[in-house]
This record gives structure tokens, sequence and C-alpha cells, in this order.
């Protein structure tokens, strides 16, 4: 440190003191010094007189302190990033203060009970609040991205109030939810989307089946232990904290200008032979193509710009109040938040109340009443269904408004016949297709504890929570859903109102008793149960005047007609569990350690006889640095080794699929005396042929772990290494069609999860007046498919992703031996080039393959993708503009078979989305009154499918349909036609011209060539199809800088004078940056999610934000 | 310690108790459960609107089995360009076992039993069919089609079980006739949760079809009765024609492996053949004693009435497939006229009320010139023009025509600009005059001749064909078996184009090798002509009686957009017809004045005011005929379409060579154009069955398996 700051603090220092002494009375005079536990001084601790903060001290710079107290009085001694002390005023004190990350003996909540973390015998990976507190996240499952090894978390895209996927240890079902348990305050929650981070005190990830096993069939996944800030003792305690933000997007795509967009729009409307159908539109469009020069001058409208280019202003406040007495404790907290997408119209606003009661009724009984109230607005339909189309159409949408608005076909004689050109935009789009989502969400939660005798507890808890969301859905005219048959243009409006309730009822009793000091022993037993239901109800209208708003056709229904095929009322089977559990924990002078776990679940998910699934674990450590020849080591501060066995369950199936229930069709069945349109009401089969026979899906893990504290808990490291295997894994598995039924749930197949995760945390330096700390985590997963289907063998199945998927479907492959999220598809090998032709004079110049069997590869069989016309639509690029699909300049695929035909039997695995590394790491510091941190997350080595890029590197079979596309087509693509100013041998200007198979232009076929002698890229008039080729699958690896935050703690003894304990100012920026090689808007996109990972198409893009905010104490 | 074992032990017992109850949740209003439905007359109802929905699907009766499935024959035609296997053409004898739509017909056809299947166990399994019943109807499907002596005491519930009947039957028809030998039971997988049915014998199962259905139509409503909503529903009648039906075919040829040959193929027929043939004629007789049904309306009405959502009880329909308007079934949308409606550019036409139409179910090019003179059917059945998007007929006269017995266009307040298929059409599943030509050829068959009553059934529908005039058979048609054999089949070939008849009539009575063969060379030999003359075309025409060298001759054809007036042939008087002006008889230019010209032939002409149309005749210069490059050949080569279009039966190769497929292997085959009857007797037989889908025999744990060489 310098002088010169030395000399600065010293004369604060002195001044403070003078303050001090200024306010304080004479009694007894307490001198100390306090030390670290290196014996390093620390300076500016503070040292209060207990039950009267006004008279205070801080430590010098030598970490000595005076202070004048009344006798019998206490001194509590802090200092931010270590332990509190309480000690008894006296005149020589030595006081060493703990750092706080060695905390062994704190708390963690595990499986209905707590435990100091020292005597852990699974696998934890732990938050502090504190840690949360300090960056600016809208939840609580944002702030733990890439803090705790094995657990990655991800948002499904950058959508505010996107869901959140948490994987801990992968995925251990191939086909059910991965989602872990999640226990709030001890009470189980959905999710924890919706709890302010402000409210957190600590997170507790518990990872192994020893820990999770007494959560049964729900802790398979792991579980996820949220406890929230509780009131403590004293007076009452106010907080603040706010803050405002802006956002902006991350990245962008590239797009064609308008000239560089009406070029190519020219060169694919002629691209085909038969000009006059396709350069019509193009004509009515866009004019003369001979004028086509018109348009450098004309404006390009950048709608992802108008669209996605906004900087939306958020902010974020909560209130806490808390405080109480020796018997009555509360804690009420108000946050009110609103988080804007970067989409126009799209957002989340939040308001959150909370409250937490806490009384001693007698001396051994205790009540707990938790009352929470969530209400929550979602508005925009999502990147799905922004706009008519999706963000796609957005991206593809002309960037010129052209002389479409005035052109005219022949037809058209009437102005009304305007409206069929569909004069809008996407920005015009998101107006007239809405959806509002209104959601509240009322909890009550009690507890009630009764401590009869010393070591025994005996709890009940319930936990009752209701939910309505409404959701208002409006689709103007030009949408999808308005453009069917049955809704004739005209717009659609949906209500839909779903109420659920549900409920959990839990009694334990656990006693814990030391035998000689020696024997330390604890005995749980605990009941449970559990159900939740839910109402729907929809109301649907449509054929309502064209020009409606949204708001008006929502609030009056009745100016549409019903529509009764979209208005249904349905009430869910009740989902039900019913649970016992009980555990036995022993540990000698914890040292040797060992803990038992025994937990019955019943499921309504299964059929009786089968509901009952077993669950047990066991797991031992062993404290090695207890034992003597370690005890003298001084700079090892725990060595422990962990190993734990166990069992968890997955029940996360559909209701009812063990029992025959026939589904209810409103149309479809025949329509007797015609009268019925649309058919009568019939009774249809059940979608999966029932089984009985199902039951519980179970997970085998198996851990082992060390846990290494050093140099007085100034490094920790936590290396793990586990091994699960799911077996009887519930898949919908195919079976034979001749019993009338495809799909059937059956208990298949075995997966196996082996990997290794390492978490290494330690500050990294530390001074008297600053620390920085580094955490971080590495993760490797490794997947094994052992078993998939029981009849099938080694056949493979296939996945396909519902937001994009080319016309094969088969666009991931799982096979036994293999892992999940395989992308299946072709090989790129560049273009057709020149030389693989012959262009005989006597066929027009017609490029004729030299290899006869090219010209049959351009034929895929298999899917009909149209029922009526017996199209089987599956030429890879067949049904290009420009001829055959084997050209020159069209895209060439790898033969690997060699038998002269692209077909799916040239379909390989042609990418892996299952990152090989993950984890992350963060810096966290404090110099004085400043604090810093930063985080950083990763993935490497996986894949990604830019289905993005794929619809921006093609265009429509319609010739109505004018889509923009990447700019890089511009100059790179393979052309038609002739560009601007293109001269012929004899010196005539041919712009427009179309020089392939042209007759009439001397030498139109070594022009033809020259033209394109450059050109890298294929021509996107010539991708119609969706097609999985290896083009786009890129390389997703990134590195992201999550957030960056500096704040800076206003000194205790301003601020207490205006009766403020603590003021906390800090700026804050997240996802700051993201190193990638990844061309699309962000390569974490459904990674390791279900079945079709990392499909990126429609996805809403991540923005990026800078916050300001404040936190205050009173 | 004490209390805590009395708390422990208290909780235990207290929700070790309410365990079990309070894990036995019912299912509230998402679906509905056997105990409910089957304890309800109504729901039963609705649970049969079930099995309904089956035959309505798009995958079996409501467009597969009349779109892929409609073999290829000298009546109903695709043509196909492909020059290598695609493996999913069965109208070309060309399919593989793992193509996708056998599979999806697969599929949708055991789903239909299965429903079925599943309806009857419940229904017979239901308290209320119980204590009615149980003592008036035992279980038919064991009684090996004997039938009860007691007076059926026909309910609801027993006329419901028997429309299941009738549906389970129409879905293992569809089996029997395109895969042979087919997976088969009676049970529902429910009932036994067995997922591989074994495969039984197609005699096997005719046999438990028949006797089903015979026991099961004796407890039905006949459709004179009141309040039966036929013919949109199964009576009693479209039962016993069913077993007519099924018997027929159980009685005829059908292509049979070598049970040690898993290549080899032969046609056969049962060495019982005539007992079926005698269930055929006795339930067709009963049907037509039965007195509920007449050929009253006109032809052209029967089918008109149904594109315009009319029903009508006692005339031809015996059962119609009733379809929902918007909501299933294709007919009139593949059938009729193709019109094109580009979505992307809704041009709005006032009068484009219909939407678009497919028309891709069609004729071949020469079914027209089979009929004779008078036939009303030729004229409505045969389309030689559709509709741009513009809304403008164009003449679409290529390799096919247009099969105009259903179109939506014929619907006189129009579907809807929007409209695609689920026309709501309904499809005659069976007709009265189906029954007609059944009992004649059954009867035939039986007596080894023809007898009165026969020729009488025959007449009655060539009554209505003819207008009632001069209708009556000839005495050279009636003068043999053979002869009287002919003169149905022939009837049949032109009553039922687009019913998916035709193929199935030669296939049982031996003659699809040979028609196949003339129906191919009928193509080549016209396109063969036009480019450099051939040789067939006297054998041809010869068997077809068809002047195919006056076709291969026309070089143009000329035409003219009218309003229609009225002809009754084309039912849609709003929009434009194309007249062809010389129609296969001339190609003189007519004179330059169309309007002379069309007084002078007499038709109604009124020139169109659209400025595409002028007036003026067009000539179709893309139907030219005779050129040197021409729709049917390229400079001495043949059109795929010539060449093709019978793939995996018959097909021609570019140089010149015609080679015919004998238990997959493809060999050049010779013709003696002199001796045409000994060229046939070197056929082999079309392999027109399908293969069971690839994915059958993998989940069939060995059970399945493929002959026929697939």
């Amino acid at each position: 440190m310098s002088v010169y700051f030395k000399s600065i603090s010293r004369t604060v220092l002195v001044l403070c003191m003078l303050l001090i002494v200024g306010n304080a009375y004479a009694q007894t005079v307490a001198k100390g010094t306090v030390t670290d536990s290196n014996g390093e001084a620390v300076i500016g601790a503070t040292v209060v007189e207990k039950g009267n903060p006004k008279n205070a001290a801080v430590t010098d710079f030598d970490g000595n302190f005076t202070i004048k107290v009344p006798a019998s009085k206490k001194l509590v001694i802090s200092y931010i990033g270590m332990v509190t002390q309480e000690v008894a005023a006296g005149s020589n004190l030595k006081i060493v203060l703990q750092d706080d990350n060695a905390a062994l003996d704190e708390v963690v909540v595990v499986g209905y009970t707590s435990k100091a973390r020292k005597d852990l015998t699974g696998s934890v990976g732990s938050v502090s609040g504190a840690k949360l507190a300090v960056v600016p996240v809208s939840s609580a499952a944002e702030a733990l991205q890439g803090k705790i090894a094995g657990v990655q978390i991800t948002t499904v895209d950058g959508q505010p109030g996107a869901d959140i996927n948490i994987r801990v240890r992968g995925a251990t079902s191939v086909t059910q939810s991965n989602q872990p348990l999640f226990i709030v305050d001890g009470f189980q929650v959905d999710n924890i989307n919706d709890i302010p981070p402000t409210d957190i005190a600590s997170i507790d990830v518990l990872k192994d089946a020893s820990l999770t096993a007494i959560y049964g069939a729900k802790g398979g996944n792991g579980v996820v232990v949220v406890t929230t800030k509780s009131a403590k003792t004293g007076k009452v305690q106010v907080s603040f904290n706010g803050r405002l933000s802006v956002s902006s997007l991350a990245r962008s795509m590239s797009q064609m200008n308008t000239f560089e967009f009406v070029d190519y729009q020219y060169d694919r409307a002629a691209a085909n032979g038969n000009r006059s159908s396709w350069a019509k539109p193009f004509r009515g469009d866009f004019g003369n193509p001979k004028d086509i020069s018109l348009y450098r001058n004309e404006a390009t409208r950048d709608w992802q710009d108008e669209v996605l280019g906004n900087h939306p202003v958020n902010y974020s406040s909560n209130v806490t109040i808390g405080g109480g007495n020796e018997t009555t404790r509360f804690n009420l907290s108000l946050t009110q938040s609103e988080d804007k997408g970067i989409i126009l119209g799209s957002g989340v606003r939040r308001t959150n109340i909370n409250l937490k009661l806490n009384t001693k009724i007698t001396k051994n009984l205790e009540f707990t009443y938790n009352p929470k109230i969530s209400y929550r607005r979602d508005e925009g339909a999502g990147g799905d269904n922004i706009g008519s189309g999706g963000l796609i159409d957005v991206l593809r949408y002309r960037p010129t408004a052209g002389l479409r608005e005035w052109g005219s076909y022949e037809e058209m004689e009437n102005e009304a016949d305007a409206s069929k050109f569909r004069l809008t935009n996407p920005v015009n789009d998101i107006q007239t297709n809405t959806q509002k989502k209104h959601g509240y969400t009322i909890t009550n939660q009690f507890a009630l504890k009764w401590s009869p005798i010393k070591g025994l507890v005996l709890r009940s808890e319930g936990n009752y929570t209701l939910g309505f969301r409404d959701t208002e859905r409006f689709y103007g005219w030009q949408t999808g859903m308005a453009q069917s048959a049955i809704n004739n243009s005209k717009p659609v409006a949906v209500l839909n109102k779903k109420n659920s309730e549900s409920y959990t009822w839990t009694n334990t009793a656990s006693y814990d008793l030391t035998l000689q000091d020696k024997h330390n022993l604890s005995f749980l037993l605990g009941q449970e149960i559990y159900h939740s239901q839910y109402k729907e109800n929809q109301q649907a209208a449509h054929l309502f005047d064209q020009n409606i708003d949204a708001e008006t056709a929502l609030n009056n229904m009745a100016l549409g007609q019903p529509y009764a095929e979209e208005t249904y009322t349905k009430r869910s089977t009740a989902n039900r569990t019913a649970s016992f559990f009980g555990q036995v924990s022993y540990n000698y002078q914890h040292k040797y350690l060992i803990s038992g776990t025994f937990r019955a679940d019943g499921s309504t998910k299964f059929a009786p006889g089968n509901q009952w699934g077993y669950f047990p674990s066991i797991s031992g450590a062993w404290v090695i640095n207890k034992e003597k020849f370690l005890k003298d080591v001084k700079w090892i501060d725990q060595l422990k080794l962990r190993a734990a066995f166990g069992l968890a369950g997955n029940n996360n199936i559909d209701d009812d699929l063990w029992r025959y229930l026939y589904t209810t069709n409103a149309t479809g069945g025949p329509a007797f005396g015609e009268a019925t349109v649309g058919g009568e009401l019939y009774y249809g089969a059940p979608g999966n042929y029932p089984n009985k026979d199902i039951k519980w899906e179970t997970t085998i893990t198996r851990n082992l772990a060390m846990d290494i504290s050093l140099f007085g808990g100034r490094l920790s490291i936590t290396p793990e290494i586990y091994w699960n295997t799911t077996r009887d894994l519930l898949y919908k598995s195919t079976i034979p069609s001749v019993s009338g039924y495809q799909k059937q749930m059956q208990n298949i197949g075995k997966v196996a999860n082996n990997g290794w995760e390492l978490t290494v945390n330690g500050d990294i330096v530390r001074g008297k007046d600053y620390v920085v700390s580094g955490n971080f985590t590495l993760g490797h997963n490794k997947m094994t498919i052992k078993k998939l289907n029981a009849s099938d063998g080694n056949t493979p199945l296939y996945n396909t992703a519902s937001k994009w998927k080319s016309s094969i479907e088969n666009d991931y492959v799982m096979q036994v031996g293999g892992e999940l999220g395989l992308f299946y598809g072709f090989v790129y090998d560049g273009l057709y080039n020149w030389d693989e032709f012959t262009y005989p004079e006597t066929d027009s110049y017609i490029a004729t393959p030299n290899n006869k069997a090219t010209l049959n590869g351009m034929l895929i069989g298999g899917t009909v993708t149209d029922g009526y016309e017996g199209n089987t639509g599956n030429g890879i690029f067949s049904s290009s503009n420009s001829g055959y699909s084997t050209l020159p300049g069209k895209i060439k695929l790898k033969d690997l078979n060699g038998d002269g035909q692209i077909d799916q039997k040239d379909m390989t695995v042609i990418g892996n989305t299952n990152p090989k590394w993950q984890g992350g790491f963060g810096l966290s510091g404090q110099w004085k009154n400043f604090d810093f941190t930063a985080n950083f997350t990763y993935m490497l080595d996986f894949d990604v499918y830019n289905a993005t890029a794929f619809a921006m590197s093609s265009s429509s079979k319609s010739q109505y349909n004018f889509f923009n596309v990447d700019s890089k087509f511009a100059n790179k693509r393979w052309r038609y036609t002739a560009p601007e100013g293109f001269v012929d041998n004899d010196g005539h200007n041919i712009t427009g011209e179309t020089l392939y198979k042209n007759i009439y232009i001397n030498g139109a076929l070594g022009l033809y060539k020259n033209l394109n002698a450059n050109a890298s890229l294929w021509n996107p008039a010539d991708v119609i199809n969706n097609v999985m080729f290896s083009y786009f699958v890129e390389d997703g690896s990134f590195l992201r800088c999550t957030d960056v935050t500096v704040g800076y703690t206003l000194p205790n003894l301003i601020t207490k004078k205006f009766g403020i304990e603590k003021v906390r100012a800090y700026v804050s920026a997240s996802n700051l940056f993201i190193l990638t090689s990844y061309s699309g808007y962000d390569p974490e996109v459904d990674v390791q999610s279900g079945l079709t990972p990392s499909m990126d198409y429609n996805r809403y893009p991540r923005s990026r934000t800078f916050s300001f905010g404040l936190n205050v104490t009173f | 310690m004490k209390l805590n074992k009395i708390f422990i032990s208290g909780m235990a017992m207290l929700s070790l108790t309410a365990c079990d109850d309070f894990l036995a949740v019912d299912p509230d209003s998402t679906s509905a459960n056997t105990e409910f439905i089957y304890n309800n007359e109504g729901e039963i109802s609705t649970a049969l609107n079930g099995v309904y929905a089956q035959i309505l699907s798009g995958n079996t009766f409501g467009n597969n089995l009349y779109r892929y499935f409609q073999l290829n024959s000298d009546v109903d035609f695709s043509t196909n360009t492909s020059e290598t296997a695609s493996g999913n053409s069965p109208a070309r004898f060309d399919t593989r076992s793992d193509a996708g739509n056998i599979k999806t017909l697969w599929n949708a056809l055991y789903s239909g039993v299965e429903t079925a299947n599943e309806f009857i166990f419940n229904l017979k399994n239901s308290k209320l069919y119980e204590e009615k019943m149980k003592t008036e109807i035992a279980d038919g499907e064991d009684t090996g089609g004997v039938v009860t002596e007691e007076v059926p005491n026909v309910t609801k519930l027993t006329q419901m079980m028997g429309e299941a009947k009738v549906m389970r039957a129409m879905f293992y028809h569809e089996l029997l006739s395109y895969w042979g030998d087919i997976p088969f039971t009676f049970k529902a997988t429910y009932e036994t949760n067995n997922l591989y049915p074994e495969v039984v014998d197609r005699q096997v199962v005719s046999d438990s079809l028949i006797a089903d259905l015979r026991h099961a139509a004796e407890w039905m409503q006949s459709d004179k009765d009141a309040t039966l909503e036929a013919p949109e529903r199964i009576s009693k009648e479209a039962a016993y024609a069913m077993i007519a039906r099924l018997a027929l075919q159980a009685g005829g040829y059908s292509l049979n492996h070598d049970a040690n040959d898993v290549n080899g193929y032969k046609m056969t027929r049962p060495s019982n053949y005539k007992e079926y043939y005698q269930i055929a004629r006795d339930y067709a007789k009963k049907v037509i004693d039965a007195g509920g049904h007449s050929l009253n309306k006109s032809f052209r009405d029967v089918f008109v009435d149904e594109c315009n959502h009319i029903a009508t009880k006692g005339d031809d329909a015996i059962f119609e497939i009733p379809f929902g308007k918007d909501y299933s079934g294709a007919w009139g949308y593949l059938q009729g006229p193709e019109s094109e409606v580009d979505a992307n550019n809704e041009t709005d036409f006032s009068n484009q009320a219909w939407g678009s139409t497919s028309g891709k179910v069609r004729t071949t090019r020469f079914y027209r010139h089979m009929f004779k003179e008078g036939d009303a059917r030729r004229d409505y059945i045969c389309g030689t023009w559709g509709y741009s998007n513009q809304g403008l007929p164009a003449i679409n006269f290529s390799y096919t025509m247009y099969n105009n017995k259903w179109s939506k266009l014929w619907n006189t307040v129009g579907l809807g600009k929007a409209s695609t298929g689920n026309t709501g059409i309904n499809f005659a599943y069976i007709r009265y005059a189906d029954v007609l030509l059944m009992f004649a050829e059954a009867d035939n068959e039986v007596n080894g001749a023809p007898t009165q009553e026969a020729i009488d059934a025959v007449n009655q529908v060539r009554r209505r064909a003819y207008n009632g005039v001069d209708y009556e058979l000839t005495a050279a048609q009636t003068a043999t078996k053979e002869d009287f054999l002919k003169a149905v089949l022939d009837e049949r070939k032109f009553e039922f184009a687009g019913e998916n008849m035709r193929w199935k009539d030669l296939v049982r009575n031996n003659l699809y090798s040979e028609q196949i063969f003339y129906t191919f060379l009928a193509y080549y030999g016209v396109a063969e002509d036009q480019s450099t003359g051939s040789p067939y075309i006297d054998m041809i025409s010869e068997h077809d009686g068809i002047d195919y060298a006056n076709i291969s001759a026309m070089t143009n054809i000329y035409y003219v957009y009218v309003k229609n007036t009225g002809d009754a042939n084309f039912p849609n008087s709003n929009l434009y017809m194309l007249y062809i002006v010389n129609p296969w008889t001339s190609d003189v230019q007519p004179s330059s004045k169309p309007a002379d010209y069309f007084a002078n032939l007499g038709l109604p002409y009124e020139p169109v005011s659209a400025r595409s149309i002028t007036g003026q005749t067009s000539s179709a210069n893309d139907v030219a005929w005779g050129n040197s490059e021409n729709i049917w050949s390229k400079e001495g080569v043949l059109k795929n379409e010539v060449l093709y279009s019978l793939f995996g039966y018959i097909r021609g190769d570019e140089d010149g060579n015609i080679k015919i497929v004998n238990n997959g292997a493809e060999v050049n085959f010779d013709i003696d154009t002199q001796n045409p009857e000994a060229t046939v007797q070197q056929l082999p037989a079309v392999r027109y069955l399908l293969p069971y889908p690839q994915e059958a025999i993998a989940r069939s744990d060995g059970r399945y398996k493929n002959y026929y060489g697939f």
C-alpha cells in the first residue's frame, strides 16, 4: 500500500476517532488488539458495545482499539468478510477474527434438518447470500450460474423471465424432466424463478443421493435449497435495495441492404426457367429490373433494429423490514421489479410480498407462518410468436418498402384489393399479435415445532399454494392462426384461465444425542403427503372485424363469434405422492461419520401395485485431519474424504399413463345427417397405449470426494468423482402398430453419467484492508446410453425439435453407446463446381453431370409432406427454381455410402451438443469501502445448430415471399443473372439477363462461368426445404462475462449520522461480453435440455444490461 | 423417548390407513374411463362415433386409400416419371417395406381395427348389454357362421354392435386386399395385452369376418327404419352387402406365396371358392329382396347430391361415409377438375367461392373412349379441364383425365375461398349398383350361366346409365358364362371409376396382369405411334375396342371458353366451361369467326370479356399430337410417364425395350403382335400386394415375415 493512501487513511481515522470520543461517556475503558488468523492486524474493524450501536470504535493501523463501555457489557467485533465475535469487555483483549470462508461450522439445510457442514457426508455446493447480494440479477437461479461445480444453469433464451434450466450432474433421465427439487425455507416449491434475489440468505445444492435420498423421488435430479433472510432479534431493521438498468441487444445479425436485397430478389425471380410467373410478382413489387440502380438511393429499413434495438429502462426495488423480540420475530419484504425485453412490447413485471413470522408460543413450542403473495405479468408472445412468423420473420423481412405499396397486379382493380398485399411490417405485426399473462400465486406456509425434551424435535409443517393465471392472447388477422380457413383471415382472441392448487403436509420427528462426548447420534423419522391439481378454462372468439385492436377484442369477446373448437374446460387428475422416510446418522468425535437414509414414495402416476418406490442410501466420511498424524499440521484446516451411494427415483411423467382413458374430441367425428358442422363428439383412443406396469425410474448414484481446506481457510479445494446409473428409464417407446397404438410409456433403457468436478475457492491476496478472492469450478460429464428399447436392440431412435425441423425430421439420433443430443444430418461438401459438368451445345448448354449418378442423387426418400398431393417434397433442394438440384453452384452433400444417391443413407452424426467442459469462475474483492465482483461462465466444446442462419441462407417456395438473407450472400453467392453493368463479349450491357442456358447471348456460358468464378456460397434461392447439414453446425464454445460489479459502501461513521447503518451504491454490467466463435445471437440455447437441445431458432436474443443500484439499511 | 414413540407410531398409523385412499385418484374431466362410458347408452353412442372417426381419417377412407393406394388399371391411373424404384409408389407396384406411406396406411388400418375391437369388447362386457341381451345374443365370433334360429330382438345396442363390426370388417377388408395374409385378431389389445397378433391365412380371416357379420347383421336395423340415419349409418343392408363383398373377395383369385419360397408368387383361389360365391349371391340377394333401394336418381345426381351434402335414403347409396364439412374427407378435393389457388396471392375472384382442389385422382387418358355412345356416365365422369389460379379454365389433357364424379366445385354454395381438403363430401362406400352387379357376378359363377335374374340386375344399372334408352344387354353379351362375366365386369368398369374397385375386380377374376399389360401397351403404342409408328396399335385397338390410331393422329385441339348456360354434365353453372371444338375427331382448324362456327355446331357461345380471353378459339399447342417432340415422346425417346407409370410390373426404357418384372427379376419381354393370346399366356402375376412395413417386422420379435420377394 502506498504511503499516499496510508496518510489519507490516517487522517480520516483520526477524524473518526475524534467524533466517537466526542459522543462517548466515560465508564470502563476496554482496550485490545484485533488480528486475523494469521496474526496480521485487522485495520478498520468495528467494535461496538452490544445493544448500543451508537457506542462504537474502529481499530487503527496496528489493530488496536479503545472504547468506553459499562462494566458488564459485551463488545461485538466485526469486519467484512470475517466472522463477527462477541467478547466481554476487558483491558487487554486479544481478538482473532476468523475468515468467513472457512466457516466450517456453518449450518447447511439438508433434508428436513440442518447440519453443520463439517458433519456432512454428502456433496453440497453452496453460495452465500452475501455473494448473491452484490450482483444485480433478476432471479436467484441466474445468480447461481457458474458458481457451483457440476451444477449447470442455463436460461432457455434471453426473454425476460425465461425459464431456467438447472441440471445437477448432467441429465439423469433421457426423456423426463431433469429439473431438480426446489426447497425454499424447508418448503417444496415448483421453481425459484420468482424469488427476489435480495431476499436470499443462502442457496445450497445437494448433489448426491446420500443427501437427496431423503427427498425420495423428487430429489432424483438434485435438490436446490434456498434459505431466505430472517429477521434477527433486536431493533427493527429496514433495508432498501434499488436498481435501475438499461439493456440492449448484445449481438446482431447482418442482413442485406436495400440494393443488395432487390438485386438478390431479382436473381432469384429470374433464375427460374419460367420467368413470367416469378418475375411478375417481382416487377409488381420492385419495378423494372433494368431500373434496379434506383435502389442504391433507397433507404434500408433495419427491422432488426426497429424491433430489437430498443434500450428499455428497467427497475427493481425492494424494501425489507425485520425485527422482533425474544419470542416473536418478523421479516417483511416487498419487491417490485420490471424487466422489459429488448423485443418491442415484451417484458415481465413482478410484485412479491413475503412475510416471515416466527413466534415462540411456549418455551418449547414454536410457530412459523410465512404467507407469500406474488404477482407476475408477462407481455409479449416470445421469440416464436412475435410478428406473424416469429423472430425469424423480423430478420427476413424486406428492408425496403419498395414499390409494393404502389405497385399493382393486373387483377387489382380497386383499392380494397390493396389489403391483399398485406401492407404490414414486423412492428405492426407485433402490435396486432399480443399476449399478456397475469399470474398470482398465494402461498401459505406454516410450521409447528415442539421440543418436549432435549434433543427431540417434533415438527409438523404444511404448505398450501393457490395459483391463478390468466393468459390473454390476441392473434391479428395476418397471423398464421387467423389465416386458417376456419378463421377466414379475421382476428382471434383467446382467454385462458388456469387455477391450480397444491399442498404438502410433512410431519417429522428428530432426535439428537451425544454419548460420552464422543458418539454423536441423530435420528429422523417422517411422513409427507403432496397433492397438486389444476383447472383450466379457455374461452375463444374469432371472426372479429379485421381491424379490431387487441384490447377491444379481449375486452369484448362478444364482438366476435364463439370459437367452439378452442373453447374448453378441463380439470387435471390429481397428482399425489405419499411418503415415509427415516434417517440415522452417527459420528465418532466428528471424525468418522456415517449416515443412512431410507425413503418410500407412493405416486399416483403409477398403477396400484407399482405405486411405491423405495430409495435407500448410505454415506460416510473420514475427517483425516483430525487423526493424530495430521493434527499438528497447521496449514491444513480440513481434509475430509467422503463416499456416498444411494438410490433416487423419478416419476416426472404425465398423469394417467397407466390406465385406459378415452380422449374427448369435439371435432372430426361423423357428421350424421350432415347436421353437425365438424362432426359429432367422439371418444378416441388414448394417445399412448396405457401401461399398467410402469414403475419408478431409479438412479443409482455413487460419489467419492475430498473436502480440502488449507491455510486458515484461505484455500479450499473440493474434487469429486461420480458415477451415476439410471435404470428403468421411463421412455415413450414405439410399440408394434398392429396393436392399434404406436407409443407406450415403458421402463426401458439405461443411462450412465460419469464425471468429475472441481471447486476451488481461495483468497488470492489479502492485506490489512483489502482482499481479493476467487472461485473456480470445472465440471466434466459424460453420458452413455446403455440400453434403449427392448424390442429394438440397436435400432437408433430419432428426434425432432419443435422449433425447427428438417423435412426428413430425423435431426437428432439416440443410439446405444452414444449420447443424447447428437445432431444427425448430411455432411456439407462445398458447392458443385463447374468442372463436374459438361455443357453440350446440342442441348442448349444444359449442364450435364459427368457422372450420371450425381444427377440421380437429388432425391431423398422418406417423408410425405403433403397429404393430398402425393408430393413427396423430399428433394433436398429439388424444387429450386433453377433446374436440377445438382448443377454447378448448388450445395453438394457428401455421398457417404458412395451409391451415387444422396439419401437418408448418407446421414451421419454431424454434431454433439454436450459441452465437454463447463463451469465458471469469479473474482471478488474489497479494498476499504470498495467492493467488486466479476463472474464468468464457460462451456467448451459443444455444437449448436444455427437454424436461424439456415433461414437467413434460404428462400421461400413461393414467388410472393421476398425474404431477406445474410449480407454475406450479397457478393459471395452464386449468381444466375448478370449484375448491374455486366457487359457481354460484344460490349452490350446485359444487366439482368439470366446467363445459364442462355442461347441468345453469344458466349453466355463463358460469361456465366466468369460471373461465378469467385462464388463461394450458394444462391439462397436454391434452398427452400429445411435440411440438416453440417454447414450450420457451429462450435458453441463460449466464455461469458456474466457480470461485473463495482460497489462502494459509505463509511459507517458518516452514514450513522443520518441514522443509516449501511449505504452501498454500485454499478454493474451483466452479459458484458461473450467470447465465442458462434455466429448467431448466442450459443446458449437449450443446452442439454430435453432430447432436442441446442437448436437455435426463433430464440429471444440475450441482452446486455447496465445497472446502477443502491442498498440501504436503516 | 416414550413420547417420541407414541407420536411416531400414532403418526404412522394415521397416515398408513389413509394412504391407499389418498393415492386413489380418479380422473376428473380430462378424459373418460371405460366404466363411465359403457354404462350409459348415450356415451356408448359417442364411443361408437370414435370408431366412425377411424373410417373418416385421411389415412384411411378419407384420402389415402383412394389417392395413393388406388392401384393403376385401365380405369384409375396416376402417372409416374421416376425411372428408378422409389419404394413408395404402390399405384405402379413399386413398394418397399421401409416406405413411409405403407407404414402410415398399415398403422391407420390397425388403429381402426383396435378401436373397433375395443368398442366391441367393452360393449359386450357392459352391464347394460349383459342385462338386457345376455340371453338373446351370443358372441358371434366363434359360431363359424351359424346364424341363430331365434328371432332377433334388435335394440339400439345390438345395432351399434353391428355398426362397429361392419367397420372392423371394412378395415380388415382393406388389409386383406393389400397384404393378403395378415396379423388378425378380434380381441382388443387391452383385453389380451398381446401386442403381436399372429399372422392368419386370408381364408381364415375372411371366414371369421363373414361369420361375425352374418351373425351381427341379424341384430341390426334395416335402413327402411326411419329412426336409423341411413345411409350415413351402417344398416342391416349395408352389413349384408359387406358380407357379399367379403365373400366375393374370399372366393376370388389373389396373389399367394409359396410356403417354402419367400420370393415366389402366383395367383390362386381357394378350392371351395364356389361356397363363397354362393354366400355372396345370397347376401346380395337379401339386399335386393329387402326392397329398400332403387336406382331412381340419375347417375349424375347421385354424386352431385353428395357434393351438395345431401344424403338420400332408399336410392343408390346404402352406406355413405359420413364426413363432416371442414373437418374430414378429401372427396371432391382429390377428384374433379383441378383448381389452383395460390395461398400467397389470394386473388379475389368473385366467382371463386370454391377454394382449391388437387384433382389428382384421375382416370387413364383412354378411359373416355371405352364408353359406348349414349352412356351418360362418359361426359359426366371424364373431365378435360381444370382451373388456373385466375379462376379460368385451363385445358389439362395429358396422360390422364380428371375424374369429375365428385368435385367441391359442384357444391352450389361453395366451400369457401380458403378451403382445401376436408370437404365433408360423403363417399358412398356401398352402393346398390354394386350390390346388383355383385349379385350378377356371383350368380353367374354359381349357376355356370347367366340367369334372367342376373341379367335383370345388370340391366337395372344400365338403365340408369343410358337414361332408359336402349340400355339392355345384347344377346351376345349374355350368351355364355364368360360373355356375361365380361359384361358384368365392363359395367363395373364404367360404374365405379375412382371408387378403388377396378383393380380388385381384375385381381378377383385373375385378369390383372393381362389388363395391366394392355394398359401399358396402350400408352406405349400411342406414344410410339406418334413418334415413329408403332406395331402395337392394332393389337391394343382390338383388345380395347378403341381406334388408338385416331388418337395418336391428332395434332391440335381447338377449344373455347364459354359460360355454362346449362350443360348438365358440368354441374357448376357459375364457372366458365371449356368447350372442345374438335374432340378427337378432326384436326381441321375451325372458322376464324368462332361465333359462326359454334352456331353451326349448335353450341352455346358467349365470349368471355376478361382480357386474357380474346374470344378466339385457342389451340392447345402443348397438346400437339404427332410432332417430333410432344407430350408423348421426345425425339424417339418416349416420355417417362409412358415408360414408368407401371414400373413395378412392366416398363420401357430409353432404348426401346419393353421389360417385365417376374419374381423380382427384370426381363426383356417379347410381344408377338400376331398372337396376342400367346403373349398374354407368358405374363407373370402382378405383385400388387404390399410388404409389411419394415417397422412392423422389426418390432414383431420375429413373428412377421415378408414374402413375395420383399
